[in-house]
């Protein structure tokens, strides 16, 4: 009979959630916003504007020495970087006439030009605009390899010789210890991307999970409803209720941002008519590749079984501190203020997770991660980069599920009276007492 | 049956309730009476399971009354208990699905009670938009949604019209003729009065007077006299027993000590002129309310 109290309960409760005006406008204001963010530059593009042509640099080459091998070290320089959108090429024009097309135009285009002058080479680079960092640093080396290649071939220097020196030096690493991977800095570059992403998206959902059970056990409450709830149901059930409810919208929420970004994907690869990795440029393909080939895909899939666990538990274990927290306040505001103690506690594991790649396997760190809630981030991502193994994880894990049975246990019993608690007056000499209840 | 047994309770130190007991029969009206803070809420609180005695035994029909049991009992509170978000339906559905009614039981249910107190319009509204008598209608319905065989009516007239009073009062009415066993509680005592063959008055969590009504006031020494005539007041209250004497339209009401003093006043009477009316009255509800809730203040 409870059983059908319980499942009436979350019925009730997600219908209360999902079928509102405002859950179905702000879905929908997602399902625009996500793949118009997705598809962002196809969108800036399809408006028009300077970024559609490439910049032009323009070089006149007084000289007749320069252009072919500036050309060249600037497009091998600037193939594999899909932000510069340049081309360079020798402009038969002279400086003025360029000039006067460039004002008249507003155009973001480039003048550079290069004299010679009692066997010293002169640069003058001229532009409408300011010109980026990234171009004038690459014209920069290109100009300097070349005058340095000119002075070595106008010395009569052999060839060959001359290619061994512009031949770039291989670095070998060597690693004393051992089990240390070639791979390692590349990972945590990756990593850099790679755990924000996991742990955003935590925060979100858990902070959606906290408000949710708040505003339910605070509108009971408020409306006084839950004496007539309560009277009908026993507490624990009811309790276990908005546990199950807030932690299944959470899981509703995150599939339909999931299927908003899916639909972003497929306009992207349907605009661009590229593959998906494609579509956001070589530089994720790349990195994709690095990701697969450096085996930081298959230590993920190792340890998601247990990455999934720890996120279960910790749903789980927030939520169930969220409704023992809510039913102990007497209005939202006094929720909202209960509620600082949790996002700090989320705030630590994420700033922990982060600076944990720069103090490596710090034992402090490593003894953070098994502690019930800080380990809800720290842990997973810990595991991921390889600083704790199973033994760690295992032992966050017990942690944990101890944390939740001391939570159920103790928890339902301030929950019980803390529901049908209106005065915040002696509230933790009542919240002690109810502990001490049997029940 | 309902049948509360020496119960009390104690918040930390200070007795809410003591030594509580009283029966509610089957088809009974039973008065719960108190100033605010008498102890009444936490004696619905212990009844309904939402608070647990210190002391004592609760049973309805002679089984402790937990969560097997609540699906059989009602409980109108005395301040509003609605998610007036929902709509009438919709909260019955809800209230009605937690004492494990089904749908269709419920919407047949809703419909015959919506239609006893006039607001079949509003089936389909959010209660939120409703004014407050109809939201304390709604109130009503969801408290006997489930045809209660316990019910409790903690001042169910809160906001309410003579007109809809007299609605209330006949669906209360049927309730008791189908056996339900009923805790009424409410300030006004005319009320009080009009349903309860037995009551119970409370004061700071003692009782302070129990049993039938009409027991109850033909014990309690104090009665009025209803006189309308030529009568003068002063010589009223100059006659021994008299204790005062007041004037309700063109009667004198004269309260008296003791039923022996009845026959003092009517040897004055008997000597006036055009006298048209001499009654003797049994003391209202709320003089003796008045009375024994004052003396124990007093103390």
């Amino acid at each position: 009979m409870q059983s059908n109290k319980l499942k009436l309960l979350i019925k009730e409760g997600l219908k209360k959630k999902i079928n509102t005006k405002w859950f179905k406008v702000v879905n929908l204001i997602l399902l625009i916003v996500i793949p118009l963010i997705i598809n962002i530059d196809s969108i800036i593009k399809f408006f028009g504007g300077d970024f559609n042509d490439p910049v032009v640099i323009n070089v006149i080459d007084n000289t007749n020495k320069f252009y072919d091998s500036v050309s060249s070290i600037y497009k091998n320089s600037t193939e594999n970087l899909s932000s510069q959108n340049t081309e360079i090429k020798r402009s038969k024009k002279t400086s003025t006439e360029l000039e006067k097309e460039i004002k008249e135009e507003e155009s973001n285009d480039i003048i550079l030009e290069i004299d010679e002058k009692n066997g010293e080479y002169t640069v003058k680079l001229t532009s409408f605009d300011y010109v980026d960092s990234i171009t004038i640093t690459i014209l920069t080396s290109a100009i300097n390899t070349t005058k340095t290649n000119l002075a070595l071939l106008e010395s009569d220097i052999d060839t060959s010789l001359l290619n061994e020196i512009n031949k770039p030096v291989e670095i070998q690493r060597t690693y004393l210890t051992e089990e240390l991977d070639e791979n390692y800095e590349l990972m945590t570059y990756i990593s850099s991307f790679l755990i924000p992403m996991f742990i955003v998206p935590f925060f979100l959902l858990v902070l959606i999970v906290i408000q949710m059970i708040g505003a339910e056990i605070n509108e009971e409450k408020s409306s006084k409803s839950m004496e007539v709830i309560i009277s009908s149901v026993n507490p624990k059930i009811h309790f276990i209720s908005k546990i199950i409810t807030a932690n299944i919208y959470a899981i509703l929420q995150s599939i339909l941002f999931i299927l908003y970004f899916i639909i972003g994907i497929f306009l992207r690869t349907s605009i661009t008519g590229k593959t998906i990795t494609a579509s956001f440029g070589p530089e994720l393909s790349e990195m994709l590749n690095t990701f697969i080939q450096s085996g930081m895909l298959s230590n993920i899939l190792k340890c998601l079984p247990f990455i999934i666990i720890m996120i279960i538990l910790s749903f789980i274990a927030y939520s169930l501190l969220a409704g023992i927290l809510a039913s102990m306040t007497t209005n939202q505001e006094d929720f909202q203020q209960l509620q600082t103690p949790l996002m700090i506690l989320i705030m630590v594991g994420y700033f922990i997770s982060i600076i944990a790649s720069t103090y490596e396997k710090s034992s402090f760190i490593i003894m953070l991660s098994v502690i019930p809630f800080l380990s809800s981030i720290i842990a997973p991502v810990l595991l991921i980069t390889g600083q704790i193994g199973l033994i760690e994880i295992t032992i966050a894990i017990v942690l944990l599920l101890l944390t939740i049975y001391l939570l159920i246990k103790y928890g339902s019993r301030i929950y019980k009276v803390g529901i049908l608690n209106y005065s915040s007056n002696n509230l933790w000499k009542k919240i002690i007492k109810s502990l001490k209840t049997k029940e | 049956m309902l049948k509360v047994e020496n119960v009390t309770k104690y918040y930390d130190d200070t007795p809410a309730v003591k030594n509580l007991s009283f029966e509610v029969k089957d088809g009974e009206i039973f008065g719960l009476l108190g100033v605010n803070g008498a102890g009444k809420t936490t004696t619905f609180r212990m009844i309904t399971g939402l608070l647990d005695k210190t002391e004592g035994s609760i049973t309805f029909n002679g089984k402790k009354i937990d969560y097997s049991l609540t699906d059989k009992i009602g409980f109108l509170t005395e301040e509003r208990s609605l998610l007036t978000k929902m709509t009438v339906f919709e909260l019955a559905k809800f209230y009605g699905g937690l004492k494990s009614m089904t749908n269709t039981e419920i919407e047949k249910r809703l419909d015959y009670l919506l239609e006893k107190l006039e607001i079949t319009e509003y089936k389909n509204r959010k209660i939120k938009e409703l004014s407050k008598g109809n939201q304390q209608k709604v109130q009503f319905i969801m408290s006997i949604i489930n045809k209660p065989k316990l019910l409790i009516l903690d001042e169910p007239f809160s906001g309410l019209d003579p007109i809809n009073i007299e609605l209330f009062k006949n669906l209360i009415l049927e309730l008791k003729e189908e056996g339900t066993s009923i805790i009424f509680s409410s300030h006004r005592m005319e009320h009080v009065e009009y349903f309860c063959e037995s009551l119970c008055i409370l004061v700071k969590g003692e009782t302070v007077l129990k049993g039938n009504l009409k027991e109850i006031k033909e014990s309690f020494r104090k009665k009025n006299i209803i006189i309308n005539g030529n009568v003068k007041k002063e010589d009223l209250e100059k006659i021994d027993g008299v204790l005062k004497v007041t004037k309700n339209g063109s009667d004198f009401v004269v309260s008296i000590e003791s039923k022996k003093v009845v026959e003092k006043v009517f040897d004055y009477i008997k000597k006036q002129k055009d006298i048209t009316k001499f009654v003797v009255e049994e003391p209202t509800l709320n003089e003796i309310f008045i009375e024994k809730v004052g003396e124990q203040y007093a103390k």
